[in-house]
């Protein structure tokens, strides 16, 4: 019998809270996890408006998207709405999309980790989806389809509430439909449940704008396009913004910012709050005089062009921030210096789950001590806290990887982070599998199954296995690409590896639960040597 | 200079590629045993794949204590063992002790009952039906619960 029967009839919400607990979801999804800020207050005050009376006026379109190119502020704003919407106890659940995280980029972990935290916040949601999950466990791997009439709409047509869900930045799941597949779900379902408000923001990727303009969304769905704002309301509220921050800078000389200064920095950024906020980042440097620091920025070439894919142009501000940002940090190194930066930097901008600078060392073979003061060094680009290595390092806003990984817009090849560094990911995962995986490593009693070692969590941090060595085991296959100049060197690796190591990275999988990653990472390495050598 | 698909050939990627499929296939026809346990995945895992299997041939000697397998009526693929059974012997029952099984054949001619080793599926005796001219197959069969005793029952 399963171990909560008993306690169906003994204590329903405890019963309840252990089936609900087992529902898969993305972690860290929803708003009020990481560090991210709202809106300062004065700032954006027009376009929070607009939204706060959407969510209020159930009259309305049930779906509003907020379109903005990368670095207008969408998150920001979708935090501050989900903030006060939460006041006004009206969110429902939020679910903030993030590519740097596998989990929060997967389109199919969206509608679970929703219905969980209805479920969560809604007892009669939750009467109504706990028997659902029961007789459906794996309703995860359904179809996005049967996601949303088993999950959501079931449940919320027996109850009938009244809620806000926010999706912050649909353009960083991974999907590959011609037009969203969310997108053409949620039309196909939104008429049904009229109690039901959806805030969405992204960037006007081509298959996102399809999916709000087709047929089934264009009806129901009020848009508000960000990059569209009156230049001068994003100048003066970026001008707040600066001069709010700027101030509180230490070491700064007197009088300082001027007008000047700020005005030159608003025009820089160009209707950009990402240019303004690495611009303050950079500035806040614990043993630089700020005055400094900017000098060096003003010193890079000036352009106002647009960024984003759809106005790309070579020289953007944000750009020249980010190419000026580097050049004044490493401009005492030498070729073998690059390569180094160059590697660690791969190892935060292209990895699919953060690393931290401890973990980031273990896999590309470095020293701890080489890798920390070089993500300290650029630190105004990253989210890295100083006191503690184990913590995960990532990218500060999407642009930042986008730029780097893009040889028209980060124009000093000594820093460009080309999809070769895919295969050098791929080498070192394969080079700690190689040194590191042995028989039975958690030391299993024999014939025990998993479930049957009460402190297997302990043994798997004891061992080592959490961190790079479970990166490496769960995502090598992420970073299989066919452009690589190495791929002979990588069909020896792999070789070793699956004649020395097959079933020893197979037991990680296992005390991991990430068994299927090990299918995952197999048909992958099928398909790239197919590739490789089609005959 | 050698060029890409040189490279290629001379670092046999074809022979990867077939170790490759034969992982996928031992993780697929094993996905339960490796989601459950790691140690199983030698205790059954491994020791249940076929004789042919690239996987098994790398790592036999990780076998925990290497036990016999079947050994007759087997074909070399990954499903043998099952198929072998199932087609054969449609109805067997274990020994109280765990030394021994019954297997018999219902609506067929061959009417004598096997005992054979479970490990090996080796032939330990054939116990041949009271009544030589039987038509038909045992149709049940069972041990007494010291096992020193097995009852057969036949049709007609």
């Amino acid at each position: 019998m399963h171990p909560y029967i008993p306690l169906v009839l003994a204590n329903r919400p405890i019963a309840e809270s252990l089936v609900l607990n087992q529902c898969r979801r993305a972690y860290g999804a929803a708003y009020h996890h990481g560090d991210r800020q709202g809106c300062l207050k004065g700032t954006r005050e027009s376009v929070l408006d607009e939204i706060e009376d959407w969510t209020e006026d159930f009259n309305k379109s049930p779906v509003f998207w907020l379109n903005g190119l990368a670095g207008t502020g969408k998150s920001t704003i979708a935090q501050t709405i989900a903030e006060r919407v939460f006041a006004g106890g009206h969110l429902g659940a939020s679910f903030f999309c993030s590519r740097a995280f596998e989990d929060r980029s997967d389109l199919h972990l969206i509608f679970p980790t929703l219905a969980f935290q209805l479920a969560q916040k809604y007892p009669g949601f939750r009467s109504v989806f706990v028997p659902l999950l029961q007789s459906n466990p794996d309703i995860f791997r359904d179809s996005l389809h049967s996601q949303m009439q088993e999950l959501l709409l079931k449940p919320l047509l027996s109850t009938k509430i009244s809620t806000v869900i926010v999706i912050d930045a649909l353009d960083e799941c991974k999907d590959e439909d011609p037009e969203s597949a969310i997108l053409f779900v949620l039309g196909k379902t939104i008429s049904r449940v009229p109690g039901v408000k959806f805030f969405i923001t992204s960037r006007p990727e081509t298959n996102i704008t399809s999916g709000f303009r087709g047929s089934l969304l264009r009806e129901w769905t009020e848009t508000f396009i960000l990059h569209q704002v009156e230049p001068g309301i994003v100048h003066s509220d970026i001008r707040l913004f600066l001069k709010h921050e700027l101030s509180k800078l230490p070491r700064r000389p007197q009088g300082w910012p001027t007008d000047e200064h700020l005005n030159l920095l608003c025009r820089r950024a160009a209707g950009f709050f990402v240019y303004a906020v690495a611009t303050v980042n950079f500035l806040r440097h614990k043993f630089t005089c700020p005055s400094d620091r900017l000098d060096m920025i003003m010193k890079s070439p000036e352009s106002t062009a647009h960024e984003g894919k759809t106005e790309l142009k070579a020289y953007t501000s944000l750009d020249s921030l980010y190419t000026s940002i580097f050049r004044a940090t490493f401009y005492k190194n030498d070729a073998r210096d690059d390569a180094t930066v160059r590697s660690v930097l791969s190892a935060v901008v292209l990895v699919t789950n953060p690393l931290s600078p401890s973990s980031i060392a273990i896999l590309m073979g470095l020293k701890c001590k080489e890798v920390l003061p070089l993500l300290q060094s650029v630190q105004s680009l990253l989210t890295l806290h100083d006191d503690n290595t184990n913590y995960p390092v990532q990218s500060f806003h999407k642009s930042f990887p986008d730029f780097i990984k893009d040889p028209d817009r980060c124009s000093d090849a000594r820093f460009y982070i080309s999809p070769d560094y895919h295969t050098e990911l791929v080498l070192c995962c394969l080079r700690l599998m190689g040194k590191s995986l042995k028989k039975n490593m958690c030391s299993i009693p024999d014939y025990a199954l998993n479930s049957e070692v009460g402190d297997l969590e302990r043994r798997i941090e004891e061992n080592g296995i959490h961190g790079a060595l479970e990166y490496a085991c769960r995502s090598w296959h992420n970073h299989l690409i066919t452009k690589a100049d190495q791929t002979a060197d990588l069909v020896s690796a792999l070789r070793c590896f699956l004649e020395e190591k097959f079933l020893f990275w197979l037991e990680v999988l296992s005390v991991l639960g990430a068994a299927g990653d090990a299918v995952r990472a197999l048909n992958v390495t099928i398909q790239w040597l197919n590739e490789v050598c089609p005959d | 200079m050698l060029t890409p698909s040189q490279i290629l050939e001379s670092v046999e990627v074809n022979p990867l590629l077939d170790t490759a499929i034969d992982c996928l296939y031992f993780v697929t026809e094993f996905f339960e045993v490796i989601r459950q346990s790691g140690p199983h995945i030698y205790h059954s895992a491994l020791q249940l794949t076929s004789p042919s299997s690239m996987v098994r041939k790398l790592y036999i000697q990780q076998i925990y204590s290497p036990v016999s397998k079947v050994v007759t009526g087997v074909t070399d693929s990954e499903d043998s063992c099952t198929v072998s059974v199932r087609m054969e012997y449609p109805a067997g029952i274990w020994s109280p002790c765990g030394r021994f099984i019954a297997v018999y054949m219902e609506y067929l001619t061959a009417a004598a009952v096997e005992i054979r080793d479970p490990n090996t599926l080796g032939m330990v005796s054939t116990l041949e039906p009271p009544i030589s001219d039987h038509r038909y197959g045992c149709e049940s069969a069972i041990f007494s619960p010291d096992g020193h005793l097995l009852a057969c029952g036949y049709h007609g």
